[in-house]
């Protein structure tokens, strides 16, 4: 019996390895259990696929969308809804990166000890104003075009407007082409002279007298064999009125003094030509060309360059935070980590330049109440369109810690169409803060 | 209301845990052996090995080989003494013995050249311990019965209680029966049971979330198992009917599963199923029992290797059957049972690693043959990569586990239930969702539990056919336990096999109280009073 005894380990054995399973099953469980309960097939949160319980509120606090049992509930303000619709995705999933799906777990209040267990469902609260959003979709006054405002102290995203837009509880029929593409994010548009923000950040760190050349214009000139205009002659200029100028040929030749190579580099560098992604949602690469024929307009934002909004109103956050940027979020607190995208020193000297280029060109009389800096861009299109108006740039007030970018395509004039845009969108914002 | 069903199962584990953490129990002493240097040697255990090898139960050290030499069992006040192998040297008053023989007070037993004097001693009858826990036990199995039907109730309207009500009010009179059938027969060791009533409970509640009209057949086939249960112990306790059984048992076992194989009705992929009278069963579920009894044997002829082939050879055919009725779940169940049993018997790894390699050789020669076997098991560990496809149940069995947390969304208030054999093959995730990852551990410790009290119980005061059979059996319950929990979370391949109790299924039920009899049996305790 002895023998029978010592032989029955072979059971226990068995047992180990069936709790050796349950460790692997837990550790499993542990570390991905809020994905498992997030996936979609599961019907104690879903419903064919759409979310039944949570709630995306704004930054005041009021629901945006409320999912039920029978569905999902928008804001009940039709203004409201058409401006954060991008923001939060509608209910088919026609528009990616929406809050909706990139909170789901919250939204389903998954938690370990829990499970999706929850008297009512969770509410998440966003960074996104109602208010300022529907300030934003008012400023583009039916246009197409992109408006971003974040806090660059925080990365909260305080607006997000893509247009054209629509109504997420309606009928359908205000769909328009494009409707769906949340334009802040994944469109790559010409940048026309806000790009020269890249082209400056380059020039000054590798142009050790930059800021002793003289610079001159007669309104147009020939860079490498190629000819580039400007509105009119700028005469001799120092670097920081060639920006607040935004004069052709000086970025033109800096361009061709930098190189195809260099120029990349730094479009790189600052994010231009890199995806990233905002809390899980994927912002788009823009691109950069400058090889050949290609590199003398590449440096004033024409010829083949494309910038997707987000990274512009990156590129502008970094240099109103002393060339840090904090990882942007849609919710309200923002996501508290952040990374240098430029040197302190160039960053310092490109605020600087910005602000003086309001004060020469934009006009500060046009931003009462405001201190900014600021870029605009008239990207010229073709096709006897009228141009793509940028205007990006950030408030130097430290109580009021935004920037912003505003895109309208076809809109004309940046520092017209644009800035006025941009104006009333920063005079909606001041009430945030 | 929420935690209630989590801290009943947890009690349950944790009395039943601590029984068998304190359970010390010494088998007394029935006879001696004397010899010639007036050294006296106990005779414990019910069967004893004795010869010189170190290894015996009872060493002669001036035994004149180190080899076990023969089998003394106690056989009334005397005692039988069986030798083992041709070249055994077994004596009884100077007559060199070769079958079994019978030996009584004051025999001369010679036994490799060693001159023993047989002496029977006189065993006190204990006295019947109360089993205090028991009432304890009954006490908790009642209360879970009754919180599991709150917990329904608050998703009900009182005009649907009825099932629910006959449901658990059925387990619950089922405990009371059990309880007082323990009782009337001194039986003790109420823990299993307790045991196989909780798991049957949690069954309950599975039963009625997914499908409540079923209510009544699972109450009549617990009532079938219970039944089965308790004729079984009772039997079990009488052990030369026991071994007179064995064979025309394990005959029987067969026939049934070559009938299956020819007539069976393929459901759902597996040809295993045999509809009588328009009742539908898996007959390889009550093959299991005979299969425990085949493989068991008392340990005499446990070292006669003629007795390890038959048993070998009827294992290949079980396992050969279920393989061609593409039951492979099963199939890997019973070879599980096969390998333990095989190695409690010969205590050979060649053994082992032999049978291993050669179904390993099998499958291979199986897959190449019919590839279409090696597709079912193609989504192994791919469950989110193929969550729609190959990897659906998985995947799902996943989710459902995430979204109980520890205490469930209550009874019946989970999705999971809607998906496909999730009350079956998936019912981990059903029990985890619903009840609460507390409770379906529970669940899983309950089964290994029961295997350590089967290995624990080969304490001496039973043969070994007890000890093999309770081994057996719990390894069939194991190895049901890994293929179901684990292949529903793609740990193992997924193969849909049942969770002993738990799953929705009225043969797997009556089955597992089959075994469970086997495992209450092992155990000296589960027969009371002493010298039965």
């Amino acid at each position: 019996m002895r023998k029978l005894k010592r032989r029955a380990v072979s059971i226990l054995l068995i047992a180990v390895l069936i709790i050796a399973g349950l460790g692997v099953f837990s550790a499993r469980l542990y570390n991905d259990g809020g994905a498992w309960a997030a996936f979609k097939g599961n019907g104690n949160v879903y419903s064919s696929g759409r979310l039944k319980t949570g709630s995306l509120l704004s930054r005041e606090g009021e629901a945006l969308l409320h999912f039920t049992k029978d569905g999902s509930e928008y804001s009940e303000d039709a203004d409201t809804r058409m401006s954060t619709v991008h923001v939060l995705g509608d209910k088919y999933g026609n528009i990616s990166g929406g809050a909706a799906s990139l909170y789901r777990d919250e939204l389903i209040s998954y938690s370990f000890v829990n499970g999706v267990y929850t008297e009512e469902g969770e509410s998440v609260r966003l960074s996104v104003s109602a208010e300022l959003s529907k300030a934003a979709l008012l400023a583009l006054d039916g246009r197409n075009g992109a408006i971003g405002v974040v806090n660059y102290k925080t990365g909260e995203i305080l607006c997000m407007v893509s247009a054209p837009t629509f109504d997420p509880e309606g009928d359908g029929t205000d769909v328009t082409d494009g409707a769906y593409l949340n334009k802040f994010i994944s469109s790559g548009f010409t940048p026309g002279s806000v790009f020269k923000l890249v082209t400056l950040t380059a020039a000054i760190e590798t142009i050790p007298d930059l800021y002793d050349r003289s610079f001159h214009c007669d309104g147009a000139c020939e860079v490498d064999g190629v000819k580039i205009t400007c509105t009119h002659a700028h005469g001799d200029m120092k670097i920081e009125d060639a920006l607040a100028e935004s004069c052709n040929c000086t970025f033109a030749a800096l361009a061709a003094e930098l190189g195809a190579d260099t120029m990349a580099d730094y479009a790189k560098r600052l994010g231009i030509t890199e995806s990233f992604t905002i809390d899980g949602a994927r912002v788009s690469a823009g691109k950069y060309e400058g090889g050949g024929e290609f590199l003398p307009w590449s440096g004033v934002g024409q010829g083949r360059d494309l910038v997707v909004p987000a990274s512009m109103l990156r590129l502008v956050s970094a240099v109103a935070n002393d060339g840090l940027v904090p990882e942007f979020s849609y919710k309200y607190g923002g996501s508290g980590a952040e990374r240098r995208l430029i040197p302190e020193d160039t960053a310092q000297k490109l605020a600087l330049m910005m602000s003086y280029s309001v004060a020469k060109t934009y006009g500060r009389e046009n931003f009462l109440g405001l201190s900014i800096a600021a870029k605009s861009g008239t990207a010229e299109v073709g096709g006897g369109r009228e141009p793509n108006a940028w205007f990006v740039g950030f408030s130097t007030d430290e109580s009021f810690p935004v920037a912003f970018v505003v895109m309208i395509e076809n809109g004309g004039s940046g520092t017209y169409s644009a800035g006025r845009a941009a104006n009333a969108v920063l005079q909606a914002a001041k009430n945030l803060f | 209301m929420r935690y209630a069903a989590a801290a009943l199962t947890l009690a349950i584990t944790a009395v039943f845990a601590l029984s068998l953490l304190l359970r010390k129990k010494r088998p007394s002493v029935w006879g001696r052996l004397e010899l010639r240097d007036g050294t006296s040697l106990e005779l414990k255990n019910r069967e004893s090995l004795v010869g010189g090898s170190p290894s015996s139960d009872v060493c002669l050290t001036t035994s004149r080989r180190r080899v076990p030499e023969g089998v003394i069992e106690r056989d009334g006040s005397g005692c039988k003494i069986h030798p083992i192998g041709k070249k055994s040297e077994i004596s009884v008053n100077g007559t060199l013995i070769k079958k079994a023989a019978a030996a009584a007070d004051g025999d001369v037993l010679t036994i490799g050249g060693a001159e023993t004097v047989f002496k029977s001693a006189e065993v006190l009858p204990e006295k019947a311990r109360a089993e205090r826990s028991g009432g304890l036990y009954l006490l908790l199995v009642l209360a879970l019965c009754g919180a599991l039907f709150s917990s329904f109730c608050f998703v009900l309207k009182p005009s649907d209680f009825t099932p629910y009500a006959i449901g658990f009010g059925g387990a619950a009179a089922a405990s009371v029966l059990l309880f007082i059938v323990n009782r009337a027969f001194g039986q003790g060791a109420f823990g299993v049971d307790a045991i196989g009533l909780t798991l049957s409970a949690i069954g309950m509640s599975v039963v009625l979330s997914s499908s409540p009209r079923s209510v009544y057949k699972e109450l009549i086939c617990l009532a079938a198992g219970i039944a089965i249960y308790i004729v079984l112990t009772l039997f079990l306790r009488s052990g030369a009917g026991v071994r007179a059984l064995r064979r025309p048992i394990a005959i029987l076992g067969l026939a049934l599963i070559v009938f299956a194989l020819l007539t069976a009705e393929s459901i759902l992929g597996a040809k295993n199923w045999i509809r009588i009278a328009g009742v539908s069963f898996q007959p390889s579920e009550l093959v299991k029992i005979a299969f425990v009894f085949a493989g068991a044997a008392p340990l005499y002829s446990v070292f006669n290797k003629r007795n390890l082939i038959v048993f070998i050879a009827f294992s290949a055919l079980c396992v050969g059957s279920l393989v061609l009725m593409s039951d492979f779940g099963t199939a890997l169940v019973f070879f599980t049972a096969y390998l333990v049993t095989a190695f409690m018997r010969s205590g050979s790894f060649a053994t082992v690693a032999l049978s291993a390699s050669g179904a390993g050789l099998a499958a291979v020669i199986a897959v190449t043959a019919r590839p279409y076997i090696a597709v079912r098991f193609s989504s192994w560990g791919r469950a989110w990569e193929l969550y729609n496809e190959g990897g659906y149940q998985q995947a799902r069995t996943m989710t459902a586990c995430a979204s109980g947390g520890l205490f469930g969304l209550g009874a019946g208030k989970g999705w999971f239930k809607t998906v496909f054999a999730a009350d079956t093959d998936m019912v981990f995730g059903l029990v985890s969702e619903e009840l609460g990852l507390i409770t379906a551990f529970s669940a899983v410790i309950m089964i290994l539990l029961l295997a350590v009290y089967a290995a624990k119980s080969i304490n001496g005061e039973k043969g070994g056919f007890y000890a093999i059979a309770a081994c057996g059996a719990a390894a069939i319950m194991l190895a049901q336990l890994a293929l179901n929990v684990f292949g529903s979370l793609d740990i193992l391949p997924f193969t849909g096999v049942t969770f002993p109790f738990v799953s929705n299924g009225g043969t797997s039920l009556i089955a597992s109280w089959g075994l469970l009899a086997f495992i209450k049996a092992g155990s000296a305790s589960a027969d009371g009073k002493r010298g039965g």
